[in-house]
């Protein structure tokens, strides 16, 4: 089956529009400026193409983000190509790698592009690794999970994930029990997960103690005593349950719950015993007085600029914290953000994740994907993700693949090669049926265009994808396309733009 | 030719030198200041205590190491009979079966015998101070490592290793390069090094591109010539400048020293592999950065560490041989650095959890062989339970950089007595 990006997002804005009135957020309504969209929909989701970039200049931003944001309400039928697995073929699934292939599809292809963004930020923070895990069922629940709540409220999230098997079994919190417990994920929850090691202000900066040294959140007692807390619970593993929602299960074990006084946080915690004690000690972590300015700064490093302003900090942290005990908290925040004048400010300020470079060139362009059948090695999504030094789903550690606010360091003389020869793998790469799982269709591009004159091919390239481009990068692409190109000259000429520093900036 | 004193015994004493380490006895002295450093990280938080094992505190350390009756396989407390065959003392000229100080990790037999060659040093008490406030966190820990600083706060400072060849005359390909990712080590102010995927020969390529030569080479010219609308896209093109800038002479060194004999039975063994080509391929890098994964090992320790530090062991002695065949092993020097150490105790999971004093190795000709600072103890702990540190990870720095030729107060940020393994 195939299907292109185009056809789904265009579903998807003709619903945004209808839905545009229920919001009355301060955002240009309409016909704000085009490149104005075309920055929020490259932070705000794998950006679109020119028609859809058209549908929301129209309707107004304001509409877009309320639409994104109501995500139930968005229909989301076609973003998986391919069915999962239900049984074990000689107690393997018969394709390890296609719960990872479906979640990957599903960010390109889901109409829900904000959500996605979101799960690929909770995703990055909550980094789990399917190396460690071991089982692709355990992680695609995980995935479905923090998809669920990547628009909702934080505590919500945070306890969700904390309770995944996933994570019970990548940071050995499950069977944690006794009096000598796992510290793990006792001392990640809170340096990677919440709280962040450092007391921060609400704008960001460093609280400093006594000594004159930054203070801390915590210290080594209270990881200790927070690892204590967690114990008592375990994930159940059943053979001869095939179904990847139920293979794994979390099972609170009493006896190993630890039986004693549990300080932390300079004071005697009542923990409870009767296993709901995860959920209490995340309730906890979730309102600590640095998780707010914590998980703020990280969103707006990722979605805005890698150097946010104090004030921006401090007034997002002010949304954070009002709106904290709300379902949608989330996606109330990302209104704020995108509402703050930062926002727009911040246009050409961050590079594009390597993940983002492809997704956004799929969708951009006519991407095309198909179910990965007869797939020659080395030429899948997958596989280009690997090259490019970011297959999601297998980060290295548990700081995921670059923390944030040091998007630079994805930038090094080895990746930008690999980075050449992705793009170019996507854009030679034509339907085959055997080739390859993804491509860049240039037949449908030359539908989109209407036309097959190297000035209009030009100009839709280059509004695609470099928000019309320099003057000087538009006599270079001009001059290469000639009068009526070739095909060849088509894709070499998208290469091209792929691989300017201009489409490399988010 | 000037030989080395203690190589010579090394080799007189009939202890395990295999025929390529004796090509290395040949080896000159490098020149005052030019030696080559080769950093590994041995990411996670290496287990020290199950890596060097101190065998006078044997009693202590099997209890420490057994919390309660482990499953087969999992018991992490390795047998006395077994560590005997990897003893050794703080004199490395002790032969190994009448040594009775130390043990290395029976699967470290490869560690053992360049122990003997008197090359090795072991650093086994050595950490973080007590100043820093976050030892136990792996991106605080980690960053104290690699940049030679502590309480390092929101942002990183420049790289120890970085600083230390800022300035230095490199090669076409400069004067740092990692085989291992981007890390803060090799960040100076003058530059921030080559990355390298390894293999090398790889390096470059670009599979959907005819690699015919002069043809890729224009392509990338063009690409390179794509004009950039704002900063950060001119910085992003600066990096692939310089990448392009680099192919011809990694593809040279790639075509000229293909190591085809060299062994790679792991990823260290690939990165080390790539830094010993670009070791003889004449570049004049000065300062190279590797890793090696699994050493986190909150969990069934004993399913992970021996394999790894297998690896390790036998990844610097095929370092070793190769460079020594080239006759280019007398200016390198490796260095292993870790997080930290490990709980003295073992968890209920039969792993340990982040802990404290850990154990470094520093090995080359230039190197003198022995044990550095005492063994923590195994009865008294520090205030966190931990193995105590007794060699601060800077004075063991302060000495790498002093014998590159670089000034280690400015970068460290104060003045360390010198050490003596280097």
């Amino acid at each position: 089956m195939w299907r292109s990006v185009r056809t789904l997002l265009a579903s998807t804005l003709l619903g945004g529009t209808m839905l545009a009135t229920a919001t009355a957020a301060p955002l240009p309504a309409t016909q704000p400026a085009r490149a104005q969209v075309q920055f929020m929909l490259r932070r705000l989701s794998f950006s679109a193409t020119p028609e859809a970039v058209t549908q929301v200049q129209t309707g107004g931003i304001a509409a877009w983000l309320a639409t994104q944001e109501n995500w139930q309400n968005i229909d989301d039928s076609g973003s998986e190509l391919e069915t999962l697995p239900t049984a074990l073929v000689n107690g393997q699934y018969p394709d390890y790698n296609i719960f990872e292939r479906v979640l990957v599809q599903h960010m390109i292809l889901t109409n829900r592009q904000l959500q996605a963004k979101l799960e690929l930020h909770w995703l990055d923070h909550f980094s789990v690794s399917l190396s460690g895990v071991g089982d692709p069922a355990v992680m695609y629940h995980y995935d479905q999970t923090v998809r669920a709540d990547a628009l909702g409220n934080f505590q919500q999230l945070l306890t969700d994930v904390a309770m995944e098997p996933a994570m019970l079994i990548w940071l050995d919190n499950n069977y944690n029990s006794g009096s000598t417990p796992n510290e793990n994920f006792a001392r990640e929850v809170m340096q990677l997960y919440s709280t962040g090691v450092y007391a921060l202000n609400s704008d960001g900066s460093l609280k400093i103690g006594k000594k004159g040294t930054p203070a801390l959140n915590y210290n080594q007692p209270d990881v200790e005593a927070l690892a204590k807390a967690m114990t008592g619970y375990g994930v159940v593993f059943d053979p001869n349950n095939n179904n990847p929602e139920t293979r794994f299960s979390v099972q609170y074990y009493p006896e190993n719950h630890y039986n004693g006084t549990i300080k932390y946080f300079g004071k005697v915690q009542p923990v409870p015993t009767d296993g709901t004690a995860i959920a209490f000690v995340m309730g906890q972590l979730a309102h600590r007085p640095s998780t707010a300015p914590f998980e703020v700064t990280e969103l707006l490093q990722r979605f805005v600029t890698e150097t946010p302003s104090p004030q921006f900090i401090s007034d997002i942290t002010a949304v954070w914290k009002k709106t904290e005990n709300k379902p949608d908290q989330i996606a109330e925040v990302m209104t704020a953000i995108v509402n703050d004048p930062e926002f727009f400010a911040s246009y050409d300020s961050m590079l594009k994740q390597p993940v983002e470079l492809v997704f956004d060139a799929l969708r951009a362009m006519p991407g095309m994907m198909q179910a990965t059948v007869n797939v020659e090695p080395g030429s899948s999504l997958l596989w280009e993700l690997n090259e490019l030094g970011q297959e999601l789903f297998y980060p290295a550690t548990v700081f995921s693949f670059y923390r944030p606010g040091n998007l630079s360091s994805t930038v090094n003389t080895s990746t930008v090669l690999a980075r050449t020869s992705v793009l170019a793998n996507l854009t030679n790469a034509q339907q085959s049926g055997s080739y390859t799982d993804t491509w860049i269709d240039i037949p449908t591009l030359l539908t989109r265009v209407g036309s097959d004159d190297g000035n209009a091919i030009g100009a839709y390239l280059l509004d695609a994808l470099v928000d019309g481009g320099s003057p000087k990068l538009q006599a270079q692409i001009y001059k290469f396309l000639g009068h009526h190109p070739d095909a060849t000259q088509i894709s070499g000429t998208i290469w091209l733009l792929l691989n300017a520093p201009d489409f490399a900036v988010n | 030719m000037l030989i080395k004193r203690r190589h010579m015994l090394a080799a007189a004493g009939g202890l395990a030198v295999t025929p390529l380490f004796s090509k290395g006895l040949a080896a000159e002295e490098a020149g005052g200041g030019d030696i080559i450093v080769v950093a590994i990280l041995l990411n996670g938080g290496n287990d020290g205590l199950n890596t060097v094992v101190p065998l006078p505190q044997y009693s202590e350390y099997y209890k420490l190491r057994t919390p309660a009756p482990p499953p087969p396989g999992l018991n992490m407390a390795y047998a006395e009979s077994d560590l005997a065959l990897l003893a050794f003392d703080p004199n490395y000229k002790t032969p190994p079966l009448e040594a009775t100080q130390f043990a290395f990790a029976p699967s470290m037999l490869a560690m053992r015998d360049l122990y003997t060659t008197g090359m090795l040093a072991v650093i086994p008490g050595v950490g973080l101070p007590k100043a820093e406030q976050n030892p136990f966190s792996h991106y605080n820990a980690q960053m104290d490592w690699l940049t030679g600083q502590i309480n390092i706060g929101l942002t990183p400072p420049d790289g120890w290793l970085g600083l230390t060849v800022d300035g230095m005359k490199g090669g076409k390909l400069g004067v740092s390069a990692s085989l291992g990712g981007t890390s803060q080590i090799l960040i100076g102010t003058q530059q921030q090094g080559l990355v390298i995927n390894p293999p090398m020969d790889y390096f470059g390529a670009s599979y959907g591109i005819a690699d015919n030569g002069k043809q890729i080479e224009k392509t990338y010219q063009t690409i390179a010539a794509l004009p950039a609308a704002s900063g950060t896209g001119e910085a992003d093109r600066d990096v692939l400048k310089s990448a392009l800038h680099d192919i011809v002479t990694v593809k040279e060194v790639a075509k000229k020293e293909k190591a085809k004999t060299y062994p790679l039975d792991s990823w260290l063994d690939y990165q080390l592999r790539d830094i010993g080509r670009l070791i003889t391929g004449g570049t004049n890098i000065r300062a190279y950065f590797a890793q090696l994964g699994g050493f986190d090992t909150h969990y069934q320790q004993m399913l992970y560490q021996p394999t790894v530090l297998s690896q390790l062991s036998q990844s610097l002695v095929n370092f070793y041989e190769y460079l020594s065949a080239a006759n280019a092993s007398h200016k390198v020097v490796v260095v292993t650095i870790s997080d930290f150490g490990r709980r003295p105790y073992a968890n209920l999971d039969f792993g340990t959890d982040h802990g404290g004093a850990g154990v470094s190795f520093v090995f080359g000709e230039q190197v003198n062989g022995g044990v550095y600072g005492a063994y923590p103890s195994l009865k008294k702990f520090d205030d966190y339970g931990n193995l105590a540190i007794n060699v601060d990870f800077r004075n063991v720095l302060s000495d790498l950089i002093q014998a590159m030729g670089g000034n280690p107060t400015p970068i460290l940020g104060q003045t360390w007595p010198k050490l003596g393994f280097i």
